[in-house]
């Protein structure tokens, strides 16, 4: 990672890789673009609009909301500075920015929190 | 303004299926424009890969974690610090590796 976050100049700048469980490949977004966790669902579902199409329905965000945990099929998650892999919205935005290196898109497990394994 | 190091001139492969691999210099093209134009012409897909969100081929690249990622979501000069090669996929190759998860590059 740190060959591609090298330079100063980009102090602002929040860029992190974002896979999706069955996707093709990687995109990479600016996290620090977004103000909030609905503006970054909006940003993750209109990108991969493509691979989600009769998977789940147009109109489904993921949310930061608990329902997450439950009622949809792809479940937002993140690597932080520790390296684990944690849920998307459980910390305030501000920290959240801070700490996200990395973000899945992960085929949801009906509510029970557990990971399958890639 | 900004520091820049001096650019490594260094050759990129862009591949393609049931083609000839090229090899380019990334460092030579200004934006991802003139990046997009050059390898459209190389692989006759001219009007094919110009403009992403408009056709069904996607023009993807490895880097040097080795996630294949889309090209363009990177500023320009991050992207050239990062792309190890590129490759182009057809229409049906996306959507086989949709099914497929990543395995078919890796």
């Amino acid at each position: 990672a740190e060959k591609c976050n090298g330079g100063d100049k980009k102090a602002a700048a929040a860029l992190v890789k974002v896979s999706m469980d069955g996707a093709p490949y990687l995109r990479k977004i600016d996290v620090a673009m977004y103000k909030s966790y609905p503006e970054l669902s909006m940003a993750l579902q209109n990108m991969f609009t493509s691979f989600t199409i009769g998977k789940c329905g147009s109109h489904q965000q993921l949310k930061e909301s608990n329902k997450l945990r439950d009622d949809l099929e792809y479940v937002p998650t993140y690597e932080d500075k520790d390296g684990d892999w944690m849920l998307v919205g459980d910390v305030p935005w501000e920290m959240f920015v801070e700490s996200c290196k990395r973000l899945r898109i992960m085929k949801g497990t009906k509510g029970n929190g557990e990971m399958q394994e890639q | 303004a900004k520091p820049m190091k001096p650019p490594v001139r260094t050759y990129t492969k862009v591949q393609k299926q049931g083609s000839v691999g090229r090899s380019i210099d990334v460092t030579g093209f200004r934006n991802y424009h003139e990046l997009r134009s050059a390898i459209a012409c190389m692989f006759g897909l001219q009007g094919k890969l110009e403009h992403p969100g408009s056709s069904e081929w996607k023009l993807v690249y490895v880097d040097y974690e080795n996630d294949v990622l889309l090209v363009g979501d990177d500023p320009w000069e991050e992207f050239i610090n990062c792309v190890r090669c590129i490759r182009i996929l057809s229409p049906s190759e996306v959507q086989q590796m949709s099914e497929n998860g990543m395995h078919v590059l890796n």
